[in-house]
């Protein structure tokens, strides 16, 4: 297998599959995901403090050689998108950064104008900065000009496990986008994950799907397979699919012809 | 007393109470507080010298789970 890195703002990492930190029902369970998935990246997320109880900090479950990408959820507008990663970087949790700018509350769908301003601002400001956004070839073109570092296109909608609905539009921006496209949202099962690596997706994140499964950690690690096993499929150059069969044994040569 | 806006909600003080007392009320045990007072990120190691006073903003904020 030859070396086959996935390399965002000039480091490298060994594992293509990210993983959300949000919704797990326990701390163990996130460390047990993160461990068998061998994950490299995760995404984290700021709030102001329950004053009223006391609370684990997540920190405590990363293992300090993951990166770690506080995402910008929560903010409506560039603005606090920009706020958000700037206190993250400020209190020494790095400048990697999700941008998350999202309005809509029954569709979560992201912002994409505001959300190409907060990278423009970030990326100025040194931030290596992935964009959350709806696959728009426009869009894309847009975030790489201002300094995105990935482009992170929705494969359904936050939190729904549907899948790859937005399968076209995220192949185009694969062909078109010289930035490694990493897919987010709405990945609910390995296969899904696997579809989008066979296309030639760079990485995938999966976060609902993981915390909110019967076992956690083994569908981490199935997550992390199958997004191996896309990236295979992939490099492999897979062959064209075909509308009629096509004979696997030659055609020549039977036992019982005449 | 100070009359302060933690985290949203009014809250009094007694004067010169120290921004590394107001951690260790709310936040015990935890590691990894970042406090924003009046839009500034204050650094830890300025907590036990800086002093809230009236009418100050201040944000206790912490990493949590984020997809």
């Amino acid at each position: 297998m030859q070396d086959d890195p996935l390399i965002i703002a000039g480091k490298s990492f060994n594992n293509r599959f990210l993983l959300g930190t949000g919704k797990f029902k326990n701390k163990t369970d996130l460390k047990d995901s993160i461990e068998s998935s061998e994950t490299e990246i995760v995404t984290v997320a700021l709030r102001r403090i329950d004053l009223e109880r006391h609370e684990e900090n997540i920190l405590e479950y990363i293992p300090s050689h993951i990166t770690l990408m506080t995402n910008t959820s929560g903010a409506r507008t560039a603005q606090e998108a920009i706020r958000i990663a700037r206190i993250a970087r400020e209190a020494g949790h790095g400048d990697w950064v999700k941008i998350e700018v999202i309005n809509d509350s029954k569709y979560l769908l992201p912002d994409n104008q505001e959300t190409i301003k907060a990278t423009e601002i970030l990326a100025k400001e040194g931030f290596v900065v992935l964009p959350y956004v709806s696959p728009d070839l426009y869009v894309a073109r847009e975030l790489v000009k201002v300094g995105a570092a990935a482009v992170m296109p929705l494969g359904s909608l936050i939190g729904s496990n549907q899948g790859l609905k937005a399968k076209e539009f995220i192949k185009i921006l694969i062909e078109e986008i010289d930035v490694p496209i990493i897919v987010d949202a709405g990945i609910g099962a390995p296969s899904h994950a696997a579809e989008a690596m066979e296309m030639g997706a760079d990485a995938v994140l999966a976060n609902t799907a993981v915390a909110t499964a019967g076992h956690p950690a083994i569908l981490a690690k199935a997550f992390s397979l199958a997004v191996q096993a896309g990236r295979l499929g992939y490099l492999s150059k897979l062959p064209a699919t075909k509308t009629l069969a096509n004979a696997s044994s030659p055609l020549t040569g039977f036992l019982y012809n005449p | 007393m100070a009359n302060i806006i933690l985290n949203g909600k009014h809250l009094d003080l007694q004067n010169s109470t120290t921004l590394h007392q107001v951690v260790d009320q709310f936040c015990k045990g935890n590691k990894h507080v970042i406090a924003e007072l009046n839009g500034t990120i204050i650094k830890a190691d300025q907590w036990r010298t800086l002093a809230v006073k009236e009418g100050d903003q201040l944000e206790l904020i912490s990493i949590v789970g984020g997809g």
